[in-house]
Parts: structure tokens; C-alpha cells; sequence
């Protein structure tokens, strides 16, 4: 067995390429990997992403896979999208978009708890007890050049607690709690002036004046330079990008006041600004019990925001380069439970994609009539994920090395689901 | 000199009964064996030494993990020069905060966690701190760790195993690793790529655990029988639940369970779902008779004095703790091509935790009386790859350092934050369940006990929801101190002729903290939520081994400049601001809060500086001055 991994070298990679064997059955050719290093003829299909991540496993019976007349069904009807496929009935406004977006019914996984598959949808990746590896968001920040200077170029919003893993803090996303409270400790508290706290950050360069000049390590130095880029952002006009206020009532009210509503708002105002990937984490989805119910009030929101969010991208030209992304760690039995509810179900269950190169109207994957597995197309979480990264610019085959030697591609053996690209 | 006049034996017999004095002098004489090993394997003659103020600050962090007050300063200044480090050194390892600087070394090292795949871990933490506490022999807290059995009233160590749900495969990967330094886990699904093992040889090592299994549903099925859970309101179904979660959790050796090979083994060397027989692939193998006493046997020989890694990897990371830097890095891989500095040092490191049975505590005190310990630290980065002799890495506080330390400013006693007082009835009721057993009794019991916890609970709130709308009591002698004040300034106006005693305001009674996301940091939940100071500033988030870090980023800037901790608790009645604000002149203010933050005299023309600032801005000048102390790299960073 060989004893070093195997690091395709940019000009391997550029042979092969042409030579057909990589690009076999692609359609979408493979970017360079070091996108702004290269002059290079292959464009990403997309400058931004928006994730929206379901917390606790989605139903997939009761959004994009309505199963009306099987024993599965449930209590909910069904709604004809713009594109003939139908969805489930809280979903009116999505139904009107279904040419815009993608549908995959036919995700298909092993991983049954929450940690688990959330971890191996984030990163790619089954978790192991000695490494932590970067979420995706990472790696495409990593590769891809930041399209702004002062805001950061991956922020969570809601509470997501995947982070950079091995590649170190520098790829660290900014959390968000919530939309509403942006960036946390931005402002200088009240009471004082700006003028006042650029007085105080004089008095301190003064006082630690001896230090600084002394103890010349590198970290103290990044620190210094820090307290530089912190004063900046502090007072930067791109802040104002978190301050929702900014929005009118009927911009609001088209994503909705609801937490995610405004977590999507939010979203479309960094992206408009050059913040390269935002996810926005929703949770609640693990309905054990009651599902109908927690359904039925949940489906509305997220109804609104995805649709308001994706009306919003469209009107204002970014839709086509901003992929949106919504998916959960896994979907929920067709068999209802004793107490109407569906419990844990990877076995198949749905996603949705949209713009970003996603050619619209698309539906891949089937399940079966009851809905409890999958019968064309299967797709895996690895194919989800080489996919978002292939359209990103990244080259998914690309060896890296951790910290301690372990070899590692974005792929992890996943397939770009060609057909999603048109 | 006096001594010498008295008769020998006189002395001998004295010398013997001062037992301290003895034990004083072995610490000493190890230190030195220390000391001169390393000066001989660097070639260097002596050691430069710090300042008594530098000696100071580093060891109240690197011992308990925070600044010294102004009062722990003077105490260490009015003992005489020669023996002022070494009375140090040892008050703080016999401290009740010696926690605080050995807690994280652990947690990080377990990944250990609060809630352990939703079951309450704070046994297993309480466990950890406990035996911490305690100076539980170091052998013998990791043999407690790997054999651990039952439930986590009876065993709280079981948490060893929880940690990984019972996957036998991670668990034996993390054992090599943090016992004995050997990165194996690529081996759970091939041949070593780079080392010799094989996949064969880490199944075979893992084995030695295959037949724990984690969880017992036995009772489960009994008490739900029992249990009509539709007669419970939501939340008494929720503690329900959640009691019936952590049951099952029940750490022991099933006799029938056996590893083997996986299903696509492809080496010539085994067959696919083979059983595998317990081996170990370095140092002798562990004596057998009985296969299924096998845990023990294998802790046994983890923890042996024999085996050619377990003291090995322990001193190396002691040593790290102390100096900075490990002889060997990384501390926990040590492999064909690790690079040992000083090698010498570093065995004589392994003979003395050996000779001194694992004493920690004891192992400790020698490295922190040793010389080397108190050398400068390095102005630039340490210019070479081999470990310097003659100078110490300058490293920034851990996130527990700086936040106990920002902590320390705002109250007289940190320790009053400390085990705040929530009760954890559902905790303490599965743990009473699980201790004693499950009988028809106590099936019964569950019902009542669950509906009493509930009720007790709105009881709570209502009390609360009462107190919250109370008036404030006011202390009767804190409101004579004031109205004297008040009559005397009115009158006088001259604040020097009041005698300090009776100006003193009251300490105000300490409030009881009841978030324990603003305790103490070995209180806190591992890992700290992604908001908390804690994580921003680096805190291991207890799902890798290490992975606490302790590099710069933006949010933490933004949370020194404009957090609650650095613009609120610090600046507004907090204790050091009651401090200050008693003394008169703004000279003296200057010097107590360069003494309290930076542990240091202010310079003359820092004094200049700030004096001038201080005169200009009368309001809030002293305010500023605090939050700029707390900002600089200086504070940040230990010299």
C-alpha cells in the first residue's frame, strides 16, 4: 500500500481533465481550486451560498414528497406546483416558484441520530473522537476568494456550531444568535461617544506602548493588528447591513417577522454585500409527537421565508448567482407513531436547491408510494455536498492533508448530481 | 549558625522530626537533579532569573489559573526573599483553586462534557474535580477511568465511556492516544499508512474493552408498563423522559460480546468478522487467566510503571503545563520520527513521577521549584525548533486564565462564586434511583417523585416571582455609614478629616449567581455555550482531545473592547472599583490598578500618561483607565 497520499498537483489536474478521464460524464467542468491564484477558463456557477439547515429531521411526506391516497399520507393534502409536481398544502407560496427551484426526493443516508447526520451533513465527514473536521462553508471560504473586506465571509445565524475544525480559527465563522442581534459586541456601549473611545484606544496604545515594542512574538503582533481591523469594522458603513430597521414594512413582511424570516432577510442583505456563504439554522423538526400540528405551523414560516427570500433574490438579480440550499440531517417515517407522530427516517428523504446554476423545475429521485424508500436516483449526502462544492469553484477530488497526516477530500467519494445544473 | 553548637545527634533527631523540612529538602534536591540534567544537555552554565513580580503573576496563573489580588501580593511580599517563591508554590497547590489550573488539563484531555450524549455529565466532571482535588495518584485515576462499571451514581467514571456511545473502536483510538501517546485510529479502517500497525494489531488492542456494552434497557420496559405517562402534565412528562434517558446508561462487560473483524477486512492476515484474541502491539502482553476479567488486566497494564509510554506521555504534558513547551510535541503522538530535546531530562523526569508512586501534587511542586521554571520569556518567537534551555515561550492566557482572572476583579473572594447552590433535583433523583435499584417499591416511587419535582419547581418560580417584587432591604449599618457620610461631607466638605473606617461602604451582600454560565470556569458546562467568553477566546469545545487553542481572532477583540465583563462588571461596583475609589490621591489610584491588573509598578511615564488622562477626563477617567489595563497585550499575554 502506498505510504503518501496521492496530491493531484494543479498541472496533473489540468491533464486529466482534458484528457476526459476526470471530466467523464460531467457536465459541469471542474474549476481551479485556487480561484483567485489562476487565470482559469472554468467559472463557479455560484459567488454565494445560502444554507438553510432543518434541525432535527424534516418530514419529508409533509413538504416536497406528498404521498396522497397511501396509508402514509398523514393528514395533509396536497398543492400543484408551477412545474405539475405537487407539494404539501402549507406550502402555497413555494408551490408558485417550483420552476425556480430543484427538488431532490431521493436522499438517502445511514446516519439516524441528530449528531451524526447534522455533523456528517455539515462537514461531509462521519465524526471521529480526534479530529474535528471544517464544515462546508469552510472549505468555500478557504478556496474561494472574499468578495468584501471588512464584513467576514461566513457567518452563522441561529446557533450552528459547526465550525473551521482543523483548519484553524482564521476559517472560523462569525455566530449570529439571531438576526436580530447581529454581530455581537460591534457597538461601543452606551454612553460613550465615538469620540470618547477613540480617545481610550489612544490612552491604550500609549500605556501598552512598552509591551509592544518589546515582546515582538507573532501572536501579539496578530492581536495588535486585530485591535486595528476591530476598530475598523466597529465604525464601518457595512454594518448597517445587520441593523434589520433598514428594511421596509413590505420587505418584512415578504419574508415574514418570524425568526428565520428574518434570518433569510438578513441573509439576502449580506449576500448582498459580498458575505460569500450565510447559514441560517432553523430547529424544532423532530417531531416525535404531534406532527401534524408542529407541521402545519412550522411549514408556514419556513413557506414564507423561502419563497419571500427567493422573490427577493430574483428581483434583485442575485438569485442566479447565490445557490440557496435547505435540507435537514434526515427525514421522518411514513408510519405515523402512537402518538401521531413520525419518528427518525434516513432512509429517504428530501431537499431542496435553487439558483446558483440550479436549473429550476427540476425534481430528482423518487421514493416509492408509501415513501419509505428510494427507488430512482439515489442521492447521498456526499453527492449533496460535492455538488454545492463543485459549484462553488472547488475542486471536490483534491487531496488535503490535517494537521496530523490524515488524507482528506471535500467529495469524500460523492458524485455531482449532474442533472440538478441542467 | 547556632545550630552547629548543639550536639550532632541533636540535629539529626531534630532534622528527622521536621518532617516538612525533609520533604522540603527531597523537592529541592529533585529540582536541582532537574535543573543540572538540563544545563548539561544544553550546554549552558546557569539560568537567568524573573522578577519577583513576573514570579508572581506567572505562577498565581499557571497554579489556579488567575492574577493575584493586591492583598495576595503584599502576603507575598512580606515573606523573606529566600523562601517567599517556594511558601508560594506550595499555597497554591494546597489551594481550593488548585482546580481551576488542573481542570482543563483534564477536560480537554477527555473531551469531557456536561451533557454526554444527553445524559447529565456533571457526575463524571464532579468525579474528575474531586479526584483532582484529592491528588488522586495519577496511575490510579487513569486505571479508574478504564475500568470504570456501572451507572453513574455508583461509578461517575463511566463517563470514560459514555463519552464515545459505547463505540469500543473510538474509545480504545482515544486510550492510546491520551495514556500513551500513540495515534493508532487510522488503523480502524487500514494498515497504518505511515507507522507499523496494523489494522489487525489495533482490533487486537481494542478487543481488551470489546465486551463493554454501554447501555442496559432492562428496566425500561417495566417502568413504562407502570408508568401511565398520559396522566402527567407536559412538563412532568419532560422530567419523565429525561429520567428515563439517563437509565439505561450502565457500563459493564457482557461475557457473550466479542470483537471482530470487520465485514470488508481485506488483509491475508484475518478473515472478515473473525473474532480477534486481545494483544497488545508494544511492551510485554498483559497476564491473562481469565478472559473476561480482561478491562482490568488491560488498565493494569496501561498504568504500569512497565509499560514504555503511559509515565512517558504523563510527564511530557506536566512539564508542558509548566514550562510551556512539551521536550517532546506534539504531546500526545510520539511516533518513529518524534524528536525528543534533552532526552536525558527527559528520563529522569519519568524515574522521579515513578519513585514519588504518581504524586502529582509532589511532581509539581519540583518542576515549579526548579530554576528552569522561572527563566525569562522570550521577547520574539523562540527562534529554534530544539527546546530552549535558557528561555520560556511567551504564551497568551488560556480562556480559563483570562476569564477567572477578569472574574477576580469584580469580586473580594472568587471562591463565593464557586458551586453555585442550584439544585439539580432530576439529576439527583435519577442518580438515587440508580443507586438503589429498581424494585416494585420504587416503580411506585417514580410517579410520585416525578409529579413532587414538578410541583416543587412551580414552587420555585412563585417564590422567585415574590422576591422579584419585594422591596429591597436595606442593611441597617451600611445606611448609618451612609447617612454619616452624608451629614459629615455636608458639614465639612473636606473628605481627609473622616476617618477611613467609618467611610468604608459595606460589601454589599454577595448575590447569589444563579446562571452558571457566569461561575467559575471549571463550573461552567462543557463546553461552553457558542456565545460564551469561554469559547470566543478559544476554549476547547470538548469534541476533539486538545482542542483548546489559543489563537487571536476578531471576537475576542470585540469582547475585550465592548463586552459586558470589560464595560459592566469591572467598571461598576465592582470590587476593585469600590477599591479604588477609597483611595485619594489619583497617583495612588494609578499605582493599585497597574498593582491589581498588570501585577506590576507603573513606570513614570505611564504614571505621567495616565495622570495627565485622569486630569482631563475627571469623570470617567478612572473607568478608562481600568478597561484600557484589561485591553492591553500585556494583560493578555503571561511574561
Amino acid at each position: 500500500m502506498s505510504n503518501k497520499p496521492f496530491i493531484l498537483s494543479r498541472r496533473n489536474f489540468l491533464k486529466i481533465a482534458s484528457s476526459g478521464l476526470m471530466g467523464a460524464g460531467l457536465q459541469i467542468q471542474f474549476p481551479s481550486l485556487f480561484a483567485n491564484e489562476e487565470n482559469t477558463p472554468y467559472k463557479p456557477s455560484a459567488e454565494h451560498f445560502i444554507y438553510l439547515f432543518m434541525n432535527g429531521g424534516m418530514s419529508h411526506i409533509d413538504t416536497f414528497d406528498p404521498k396522497p391516497g397511501a396509508d402514509t399520507q398523514g393528514e395533509f393534502k396536497t398543492i400543484k406546483g408551477s412545474n405539475g409536481h405537487s407539494i404539501c398544502e402549507n406550502f402555497p407560496n413555494l408551490a408558485k416558484l417550483l420552476d425556480e427551484v430543484a427538488i431532490i426526493n431521493s436522499m438517502t443516508s445511514k446516519e439516524g441520530s441528530h449528531e451524526r447526520g447534522q455533523y456528517l451533513f455539515h462537514t461531509n465527514y462521519a465524526p471521529l473522537g480526534t479530529i474535528v473536521h471544517p464544515t462546508l462553508g469552510s472549505w468555500i471560504t478557504k478556496f474561494t476568494k472574499p468578495l468584501n473586506d471588512t464584513l467576514p465571509p461566513l457567518i452563522h445565524i441561529g446557533g450552528s456550531r459547526f465550525g473551521a475544525g482543523y483548519f484553524g480559527p482564521k476559517f472560523e465563522p462569525f455566530h449570529l444568535g439571531n438576526a436580530s442581534s447581529g454581530l455581537p459586541n460591534i457597538k461601543i456601549p452606551n454612553g460613550t461617544t465615538e469620540e470618547q473611545f477613540k480617545e481610550k484606544l489612544n490612552l491604550l496604545e500609549q500605556l501598552d506602548n512598552n509591551f509592544q515594542s518589546k515582546y515582538t512574538e507573532s501572536n501579539v503582533q496578530a492581536y495588535n493588528e486585530y485591535y486595528k481591523d476591530a476598530n475598523k469594522l466597529m465604525f464601518s458603513e457595512d454594518l448597517k447591513v445587520f441593523d434589520l430597521k433598514n428594511e421596509s414594512e413590505e420587505m418584512r413582511n415578504l419574508y415574514g417577522k418570524s425568526e428565520f424570516g428574518n434570518g433569510c432577510l438578513l441573509a439576502r442583505r449580506l449576500v448582498e454585500k459580498g458575505v460569500k456563504y450565510v447559514e441560517v439554522t432553523n430547529g424544532g423538526w423532530d417531531t416525535h409527537e404531534n406532527n401534524f400540528e408542529i407541521m402545519r405551523n412550522k411549514s408556514t414560516t419556513i413557506d414564507q421565508a423561502l419563497s419571500g427570500l427567493l422573490i427577493d433574490l430574483k428581483n434583485k438579480n442575485l438569485l442566479h448567482k447565490t445557490m440557496v440550499i435547505l435540507t435537514t440531517e434526515f427525514g421522518r417515517t411514513p408510519k405515523i407513531n402512537s402518538k401521531n407522530g413520525r419518528d427518525h427516517f434516513p432512509n429517504a428523504f428530501s431537499c431542496l436547491m435553487a439558483g446558483g446554476g440550479v436549473k429550476g423545475g427540476t425534481i430528482i429521485g423518487k421514493t416509492n408510494e408509501r415513501g419509505d424508500a428510494v427507488i430512482e436516483e439515489p442521492v447521498s449526502i456526499f453527492d449533496l455536498n460535492t455538488t454545492i462544492a463543485v459549484a462553488a469553484g472547488l475542486n471536490p477530488e483534491k487531496e488535503f492533508t490535517s494537521p496530523v497526516g490524515r488524507p482528506f477530500k471535500i467529495s469524500n467519494s460523492g458524485k455531482v448530481i449532474n442533472r440538478i445544473f441542467g | 549558625m547556632r545550630l552547629l553548637k548543639l550536639p550532632l545527634f541533636i540535629i539529626v533527631v531534630f532534622l528527622s522530626f521536621n518532617s516538612l523540612q525533609a520533604n522540603d529538602d527531597i523537592i529541592k534536591k529533585l529540582a536541582e537533579s532537574i535543573d543540572n540534567a538540563l544545563l548539561k544537555s544544553g550546554n549552558a552554565s546557569h539560568f537567568a532569573t524573573i522578577s519577583d513580580e513576573i514570579f508572581l503573576r506567572r505562577t498565581y496563573l499557571n497554579i489556579i489559573s488567575r492574577i493575584p489580588t493586591n492583598d495576595e501580593f503584599k502576603a507575598f511580599i512580606k515573606n523573606p526573599p529566600t523562601t517567599r517563591r517556594k511558601k508560594l508554590v506550595q499555597k497554591l497547590l494546597a489551594s481550593e483553586e488548585y482546580r481551576e489550573g488542573m481542570y482543563p488539563f483534564w477536560a480537554d484531555m477527555l473531551r469531557l462534557q456536561s451533557n454526554i450524549n444527553g445524559v447529565y455529565g456533571d457526575k463524571y466532571a464532579q468525579w474528575v474535580k474531586t479526584s483532582i482535588q484529592n491528588n488522586k495518584p495519577y496511575d490510579q485515576m487513569v486505571y479508574e477511568l478504564i475500568s470504570a462499571k456501572g451507572n453513574l451514581a455508583q461509578d461517575p467514571a463511566i463517563g470514560y465511556y459514555l463519552r464515545d456511545n459505547g463505540n469500543i473502536l473510538e474509545t480504545a483510538s482515544t486510550t492510546a492516544q491520551i495514556f500513551l501517546g500513540m495515534q493508532i485510529g487510522c488503523a480502524q479502517c487500514h494498515d497504518h499508512a505511515f507507522e507499523e500497525w496494523t489494522q489487525k494489531q489495533f482490533y487486537e488492542f481494542s478487543s481488551y474493552i470489546g465486551k463493554v456494552s454501554i447501555s442496559d434497557n432492562k428496566y425500561i420496559g417495566d417502568i413504562r408498563k407502570n408508568i401511565k405517562s398520559e396522566f402527567f402534565t407536559p412538563r412532568e412528562k419532560q422530567i419523565f423522559e429525561q429520567v428515563m434517558n439517563a437509565i439505561p446508561f450502565n457500563v459493564k462487560d457482557v461475557n457473550t460480546k466479542e470483537l471482530k473483524l470487520p465485514a470488508n477486512y481485506k488483509y491475508k492476515n484475518g478473515k472478515p468478522n473473525e473474532v480477534v484474541k486481545p494483544h497488545v502491539f508494544f511492551g510485554n502482553q498483559p497476564e491473562m487467566t481469565n478472559l473476561n476479567e480482561r478491562r482490568e488486566v488491560f488498565a493494569k497494564w496501561v498504568t504500569s510503571k512497565e509499560n514504555p509510554q503511559f509515565t512517558k506521555i504523563i510527564v511530557n504534558r506536566l512539564w508542558k503545563k509548566v514550562m510551556g513547551l512539551g521536550l517532546f510535541e506534539p504531546i500526545d503522538d510520539y511516533n518513529s520520527s518524534t524528536h525528543v530535546n534533552h532526552p536525558e531530562v527527559l528520563s529522569l523526569l519519568e524515574k522521579i513521577f515513578q519513585e514519588i508512586n504518581f504524586d502529582t501534587k509532589k511532581f509539581l511542586e519540583v518542576l515549579y521549584t526548579t530554576n528552569h521554571y522561572q527563566v525569562p520569556t522570550s521577547f520574539g518567537d523562540l527562534q529554534s525548533k530544539n527546546y530552549c534551555v535558557q528561555e520560556r515561550p511567551l504564551l497568551r492566557m488560556r480562556a480559563e486564565q483570562v476569564w477567572n482572572s477578569l472574574l477576580s476583579l469584580t469580586r473580594k473572594n472568587i471562591n463565593e462564586y464557586y458551586s453555585i447552590d442550584t439544585p439539580r433535583p432530576i439529576e439527583d433523583y435519577t442518580a438515587k434511583l440508580q443507586l438503589e435499584g429498581f424494585t416494585d417499591a420504587n416503580l411506585i416511587d417514580i410517579w410520585a417523585s416525578i409529579k413532587q419535582i414538578a410541583d416543587n419547581e412551580i414552587l420555585l418560580k412563585e417564590e422567585e416571582a415574590k422576591k422579584a417584587k419585594a422591596p429591597k432591604k436595606i442593611d441597617a449599618s451600611s445606611y448609618m455609614s451612609q447617612k454619616e457620610k452624608t451629614k459629615e461631607l455636608a458639614n465639612k466638605n473636606q473628605m481627609a478629616e473622616i476617618p477611613k473606617t467609618q467611610m468604608m461602604p459595606v460589601e454589599p451582600e454577595p448575590t447569589k449567581l444563579k446562571d452558571r454560565l457566569q461561575g467559575l470556569a471549571s463550573d461552567i458546562p462543557s463546553p461552553a455555550p457558542s456565545n460564551h467568553f469561554l469559547y470566543v477566546f478559544g476554549q476547547s469545545s470538548r469534541m476533539i482531545i486538545e482542542q483548546g487553542n489559543q489563537d487571536p481572532t476578531i471576537p475576542q477583540v470585540l469582547t475585550l473592547l465592548n463586552g459586558q465583563l470589560t464595560t459592566q462588571f469591572i467598571l461598576k461596583n465592582s470590587y476593585i472599583k469600590r477599591q479604588v475609589n477609597q483611595v485619594q490621591n489619583n497617583s495612588e489610584k494609578i499605582e493599585y490598578l497597574y498593582q491589581v491588573i498588570l501585577t506590576r509598578k507603573p513606570t513614570d511615564s505611564e504614571k505621567e500618561i495616565a495622570l495627565k488622562y485622569l486630569n482631563k477626563n475627571t469623570k470617567t477617567g478612572i473607568e478608562d483607565l481600568m478597561w484600557v489595563l484589561v485591553n492591553t497585550r500585556e494583560f493578555l499575554f503571561i511574561k
